[in-house]
């Protein structure tokens, strides 16, 4: 028998009201507080090198009297036509194919960042490929030593090569500083335009000119 | 006992408490929480960006630290080509004016390693390695050489290598350029 409630009942539930004024001063004091720390520009640092003997250190020969290992010497170097990437020292005319290559500016006059990126990419992939000795502890560009904040030995990727994550970079005097950015992005990382996945390229630029 | 005369009045006509309706300030204030919380930095600014500097937009992810700083500025914005001491946000004083820093070496004088040296910021940067020196012995805090470098999106490549190359000489090897994170 389905249940009827009583015609007698007299109780009528009263609509019951949220207090929402603690909430709102909890609110109205939160938003100031976030107001004033939040970050609206987000600044980032890019984080570069200079050759060795520019950087007056001279500490690179102790490791590499450590590890004799061979260069790889990636230059990426910009003209007023395009962009030259070039590997073991290799030339327009000199080198194995796949050493190197010229990528001419896009119809705006710009360096063709796409190509540079791309070509980047397929040195790290085929040249440089995968770690092949395991973890090494991390060096600056004096050769000292480098450690995690914890004071633990900073850890990083060991290479085939002694220079596998430098990349060279040279450019004209006039080459405005914004463009010299898109360039040392597009040599730091490579995104794989399937998966969206970031692999690392050469994150260690050293600026320089190359006459 | 009776209500008081007015009260009855009141009650007669129909009168009650209104309501002020909350349900949509407290959407609006939700979601500027939302907005603010994802926004917000634990850190504090350890950088502040120089006024009248338009800095360049990069994809890198890495965080700015306090150390020693720089500015190039282009002039575009300013009218006042040059490097400067950057100190919490704010030009300091010059140290090379925009003739010494976009100079450039032609012939056997290109081949001059002072060529691609500045003079002011080279005596500044010396100044400042002694004095953090000092603080290693002193104090304990290391002198990693680190030095945070403000540069204009407008300056040329030729001055670039000009601060980076003066930083280099006195100690300061670790250069960093603040950038706009893009992504």
């Amino acid at each position: 028998m389905a249940f009827k409630p009583s015609l007698k009942r007299k109780f009528v539930a009263e609509e019951a009201e949220l207090n929402l004024l603690p909430i709102l001063n909890m609110i109205v004091v939160l938003i100031p507080l976030l107001l004033t720390s939040a970050e609206w520009v987000k600044l980032g640092l890019l984080e570069t090198r200079l050759p060795p003997q520019a950087a007056g250190g001279g500490g690179g020969m102790a490791t590499e009297q450590e590890q004799p290992l061979p260069k790889l010497s990636l230059l990426v170097a910009l003209d007023e036509g395009g962009t030259a990437v070039s590997i073991f020292g290799a030339t327009s005319t000199t080198g194995e194919p796949g050493q190197y290559s010229y990528f001419p500016h896009t119809a705006a006059g710009e360096p063709d960042v796409a190509a540079l990126n791309e070509e980047l990419w397929r040195i790290r992939r085929d040249v440089v490929k995968p770690s092949v000795t395991g973890k090494e502890q991390a060096t600056d560009a004096s050769g000292n030593l480098r450690f995690n904040a914890d004071g633990s030995p900073m850890m990083v990727d060991a290479y085939g090569f002694d220079d596998a994550e430098t990349v060279i970079i040279s450019a004209p005097n006039e080459l405005p500083f914004q463009q010299l950015v898109k360039l040392l992005d597009a040599s730091r990382r490579w995104k794989d335009p399937a998966t969206s996945k970031i692999e690392k390229l050469f994150p260690t630029p050293l600026m320089g000119k190359v006459n | 006992m009776a209500a008081p005369s007015h009260k009855r009045q009141a009650a007669r006509r129909g009168n009650r408490e209104e309501n002020i309706p909350l349900a949509s300030m407290m959407d609006i204030f939700t979601n500027m929480l939302l907005f603010l919380i994802m926004s917000y930095s634990a850190t504090g600014l350890l950088v502040n960006q120089v006024d009248d500097l338009e800095l360049p937009l990069s994809n890198i992810d890495t965080s700015p630290r306090e150390t020693v700083g720089v500015v190039i500025d282009s002039g575009k914005l300013t009218g006042e080509p040059g490097v400067y001491v950057e100190s919490k946000g704010k030009r300091r004083g010059l140290l090379d004016d925009g003739a010494t820093l976009m100079s450039v070496a032609t012939g056997a004088a290109a081949n001059d390693p002072s060529a691609m040296l500045l003079p002011g910021l080279q005596r500044y940067l010396r100044e400042m390695a002694l004095e953090l020196r000092a603080r290693e012995q002193q104090l304990g805090i290391p002198f990693d050489g680190q030095i945070t470098i403000q540069a204009d999106a407008a300056v040329d490549y030729n001055s670039i290598l000009k601060v980076l190359n003066t930083c280099g000489t006195e100690g300061f090897s670790m250069t960093q350029f603040v950038v706009i994170k893009s992504e």
